[in-house]
């Protein structure tokens, strides 16, 4: 560790007041004291003393499913970790993190740390903090403003994460799986389960091999670029996982059983996961904890006491309708994708989209070419009765609909998203999906009171 | 009506393929022709009355320019011979004379326009436009690692009013040399733009041309329309 030089220790007593300042006003210390403490030491994170085993998440979508799961099973198990989950994942909050667990002299107080850490931060984290395991849970298309392209955010990944960093990483994601071919690496994945369908979605980030440019064969195609699939003319090929999910039963209380065959023979858990997307998010997560050395037993034990976070999934039902809110990260067009592709499996449903960018639409207007890039040719089904779309931008999503062949009397658009529960037509409707995107959870409180009030008083 | 689409994989990398999507709703009769770094692309073969593509990543855009490399004079014939051509995002820098990357070195382009980009991986661009294309208000954004640099004062495609033109000193858009028409707007242009679509109808052929959706498609036009003229910020 390098000397400490005085800016270090002025910036952490700054960092320190700061966050006592505002956790003394009832506010969240995340990016803000971060900020503070950078600016006032660029290298601050160098002379940060660390804890002594880090386990770290990035990847495009599935990261703070993953960290929050991590955490509640390392805590489960005894191990007390500095942790990132109350929000800032960027170089300003995990520097936050850290000191909220850190001595007066920058000495780390706790031995163990999990962090989510944000793929374009790689390069300002990284070269300070070492984590013993990275889970990449997958790289894919995202905010175009904010992330470019797929194969801009892997060079970064590629070009900075330490070569000690042994690699958690999804045999089924043909990008991510390539990340610092020399790193030690543990691979997990899941088989085709019987009956599982192919999703074809609009989008697939890698379509030829990255070796030949030959066209890709898949033996099967999960979602996106997701799936197993090998080269036709080279020897590029997905990877073999270590961990492989090969049997999945899902079960009406959001939760799945689930087999993995793993190095040291069939494991089964019962996990909190009512879908392909988050089964990954689990498999990721026992094939991390199992490196990192819980039993199988242990893993079992703590996954039974964790619930689906409410703020990213909800079930309400009453009279015979059932209302589920699913939060999808809006301007990434393949979260919003999976949200559709849910929406579509149940009869007589009624789906609310609220994606607006609140931040992008401020005094500006926003960069909507994503929306064309989500499979919103899932909604076009017989099962989906009614849409409405609420926000500014609702008029750009209507023609993105009928673009999509949506019959123009099954939309209903408002510029208010408070309003949205109201025009909502509950007649004939068994299933409602809110599909709401981060910035909009006000929004998606406002809209499930209302149809809450709805549900319970119409028929 | 014969349109093919460059590279439908590789080069839509910010919601282009919105734009053949909608064009095969405005043009339900024509015939869309994808293809891929394995196909002989169809200009070469045989006419083709439209060509498209959208925007990719460096690392594709260099295996295109390969890919085309010997389809260089069929590309420049279709060219010359004015066939509706539309080149999105950093499409247009393959046919440029070179790429320069940020390091000094170059990757030589198919060199049929005059131009020249320059990479600047750390320092994105991001940005609404807001642009005259003949009597039309043109509105878009831009995304891009790249500046254009060369001499576009006589062969621009748009007057800018609000956002940068070919490059952060440059208030003209794009390169429109006949029928050709380069521009570093991304995304769903078409959809965008319900007014330059009906001109690129017009151009390939269509009487009266009235794109899909047009009542709402110019409803949506009208309201960014008026975001793009009286918003403070433009990204």
């Amino acid at each position: 560790m390098a000397q400490k030089p005085l800016r270090f220790f002025f910036a952490l007593f700054c960092g320190k007041i700061t966050i006592k300042l505002l956790t003394l006003m009832k506010k969240n210390a995340t990016n803000f004291p971060g900020s503070v403490m950078l600016s006032l030491c660029p290298d601050f994170l160098k002379y940060l003393e660390k804890p002594e085993k880090i386990i770290a998440v990035t990847g495009t979508n599935g990261k703070t499913t993953v960290s929050n799961m991590l955490l509640d099973i390392l805590t489960d198990n005894g191990y007390d970790c500095t942790n990132n989950n109350f929000g800032g994942n960027v170089d300003t909050g995990i520097t936050t993190a850290l000191v909220k667990d850190s001595t007066l002299t920058g000495k780390a107080r706790k031995k163990f740390c999990t962090l989510e850490i944000d793929e374009r931060s790689a390069l300002r984290i990284y070269p300070y903090i070492h984590p013993d395991f990275l889970i990449c849970t997958n790289l894919t298309r995202d905010s175009y403003k904010r992330n470019a392209h797929v194969e801009y955010i892997f060079n970064i990944l590629d070009s900075n994460i330490p070569d000690s960093t042994h690699l958690i990483l999804n045999s089924d994601d043909l990008i991510s799986s390539s990340l610092k071919k020399n790193n030690k690496r543990t691979y997990f994945g899941m088989k085709q389960f019987s009956g599982e369908e192919t999703i074809n979605n609009i989008i697939k980030d890698i379509t030829v091999c990255p070796k030949c440019n030959s066209p890709l064969e898949y033996d099967f195609l999960r979602y996106n670029h997701i799936g197993r699939a090998k080269c036709s003319s080279c020897d590029f090929a997905s990877p073999v996982p270590d961990f492989n999910t090969c049997e999945r039963t899902f079960n009406p209380d959001g939760r799945a059983d689930i087999m993995i065959k793993t190095p040291d023979g069939e494991e089964h858990y019962n996990v909190p996961c009512e879908n392909i997307i988050n089964l990954y998010n689990a498999t990721a997560v026992i094939t991390a904890l199992r490196t990192w050395g819980l039993t199988e037993k242990q893993l079992q034990d703590s996954f039974k006491k964790i619930k689906v976070v409410r703020s990213r999934f909800s079930v309400y039902e009453k009279n015979g309708r059932v209302l589920k809110s699913i939060l999808a990260k809006g301007q990434n067009p393949v979260a919003v994708s999976h949200a559709c592709n849910t929406a579509r499996n149940t009869p007589d449903s009624a789906v609310i989209l609220i994606f607006d960018d609140l931040y992008d639409n401020k005094n500006s207007s926003e960069n909507t070419a994503w929306i064309h890039d989500v499979d919103f040719e899932f909604l076009n089904c017989d099962n989906i009765k009614q849409i409405v779309v609420a926000g500014i931008r609702s008029q750009d999503y209507l023609v993105r609909l009928l673009m999509a062949g949506i019959p123009r009397d099954k939309i209903k658009i408002t510029d208010d998203e408070a309003k949205a529960g109201e025009i909502l037509d509950l007649d004939g409707i068994k299933n409602i999906y809110l599909l709401f995107d981060i910035f909009a959870t006000n929004y998606r409180n406002i809209i499930e009171n209302t149809l809450k009030e709805r549900m319970e008083h119409e028929n | 009506m014969k349109i093919e689409f460059l590279y439908p994989n590789q080069c839509s990398l910010f919601g282009d393929s919105g734009n053949i999507k909608y064009l095969k709703q405005c043009l339900p009769d024509a015939e869309f022709i994808n293809t891929e770094f394995h196909d002989v692309p169809a200009f070469a073969s045989g006419k083709v009355d439209m060509i498209y593509m959208g925007a990719s990543t460096e690392n594709n855009q260099e295996k295109v320019i390969k890919h085309l490399i010997p389809y260089r004079e069929q590309l420049k014939n279709a060219m010359d011979s004015g066939n509706v051509m539309l080149f999105t995002g950093n499409a247009q820098e393959v046919l440029f004379k070179h790429i320069e990357n940020e390091d000094g070195t170059k990757v030589d382009g198919l060199g049929l326009l005059d131009f020249h980009a320059k990479r600047r991986l750390f320092n994105r661009y991001n940005s609404l436009i807001l642009a005259k294309f003949m009597e039309h208000d043109l509105i878009g954004f831009k995304t891009q690692f790249t500046m254009v640099y060369g001499d576009n004062s006589e062969c621009s495609f748009a007057k800018v009013e609000r956002g940068i033109g070919i490059n952060e000193e440059s208030k003209l858009d794009g390169i429109h040399v006949n029928n050709f028409i380069g521009t570093s707007i991304i995304g769903p242009i078409l959809v965008m733009n319900p007014y330059f679509t009906e001109y690129l109808m017009g151009l390939l052929g269509v009487e009266n041309p009235s794109c899909a959706f047009r009542e709402d498609t110019i409803k949506a036009y009208n309201q960014r329309l008026h975001e793009f003229q009286t918003c403070a910020k433009l990204h």
